[in-house]
């Protein structure tokens, strides 16, 4: 629920994903075989569905940085600035617009590892990569993040 | 390490995921470096403010909804499943009558999944699991009645054949 909803900013929208990953889970109940911790397979399950889920929105639509700072520049330098601000709902679905110019690979593997507080292990078996590829895959994402912010 | 080896592995120390020597070494080079602070301050920063995990628990309909959905997802198999641990449960040793009703129902349900697969267990997410489990059902049953099988037969003998 935790991944879905960092995610995926409208809450409805985050439970529905939950409840369809919990029964694609059930669903594939009979075809896990242990090779990882149960949390991580079902984490594999919520990645996959989340992932096809972004990507469909960003088809459907994605705001430019440029937009996003016009109009929203101000209230991102205050979050960015000040000394742990509490975190309003405003805020929250700032952030989740300016993550939303990541590609979706690059927001799943940064909600699993900063979100989610999952080890490179844990991320590689649920992404199915290598270490080395969790690892080249993180810094990509945090120095493009970076590199939009770099500004504030 | 060297300064650049140094500041690319700032991430890896963020995340915890740096042991031994080279943690040491990142530890030592941060109280030195302050380009290398600021980068790591910077990062705890972004993510504390963007990538803070959702606090929020699911509505009080999730778990009923859930619950409901996977209800109406069951293959009909499995539905043999708890009728099968609720038959089970209601045989003792007493009542042999029940072991045997439950052993003819069995016999008959794997001769007849055997005969026409298809029909059954093609809603079941693996194939010929409800036979199985009932097979393993009747066995860890009789196991726990400390009920012979040869006892079971005559039984089933005198009663229904």
């Amino acid at each position: 629920m935790g991944l879905c909803l960092s995610l995926i900013s409208n809450s409805t929208q985050a439970e529905d994903a939950a409840q369809e990953i919990f029964i694609k889970a059930y669903q594939s109940l009979s075809r896990f075989r242990g090779d990882s911790s149960f949390s991580t397979w079902l984490y594999r399950i919520a990645a996959n569905h989340c992932r096809d889920l972004l990507r469909k929105k960003t088809r459907e639509h994605s705001e430019s940085w440029n937009d996003l700072m016009e109009r929203y520049g101000e209230s991102l330098e205050k979050m960015l600035v000040g000394s742990n601000p509490p975190f309003s709902r405003d805020d929250a679905d700032l952030a989740h617009r300016i993550l939303s110019l990541l590609s979706p690979e690059y927001r799943l593997i940064l909600s699993l590892r900063e979100g989610q507080g999952l080890s490179y292990q844990e991320i590689a078996q649920t992404l199915e990569c290598t270490l080395d590829a969790v690892k080249a895959r993180l810094r990509r994402a945090r120095c493009e993040l970076q590199e939009k912010l770099r500004h504030f | 390490m060297n300064h650049e080896e140094l500041k690319e592995a700032l991430f890896t120390f963020h995340d915890g995921e740096l042991a031994g020597k080279e943690r040491q070494e990142v530890e030592t080079h941060l109280v030195t470096c302050s380009d290398c602070r600021l980068a790591l301050e910077r990062w705890k920063k972004i993510s504390g403010v963007l990538l803070r995990p959702a606090k929020i628990a699911p509505s009080e309909e999730f778990v009923s909804r859930v619950m409901r959905r996977i209800e109406e997802e069951r293959p009909a198999v499995l539905g043999l499943r708890d009728a099968l641990e609720g038959l089970w449960d209601r045989v003792s040793l007493p009542n042999l009558a029940w072991a045997g009703s439950a052993a003819v129902l069995l016999v008959f349900a794997s001769l007849y999944f055997y005969s026409r697969p298809s029909r059954f267990l093609v809603a079941s997410a693996d194939e010929g699991l409800g036979l199985q489990y009932a097979e393993v059902l009747m066995e860890n049953a009789l196991d726990e009645k400390n009920v012979e099988k040869n006892e079971i037969e005559t039984d089933i003998e005198e009663h229904f054949l």
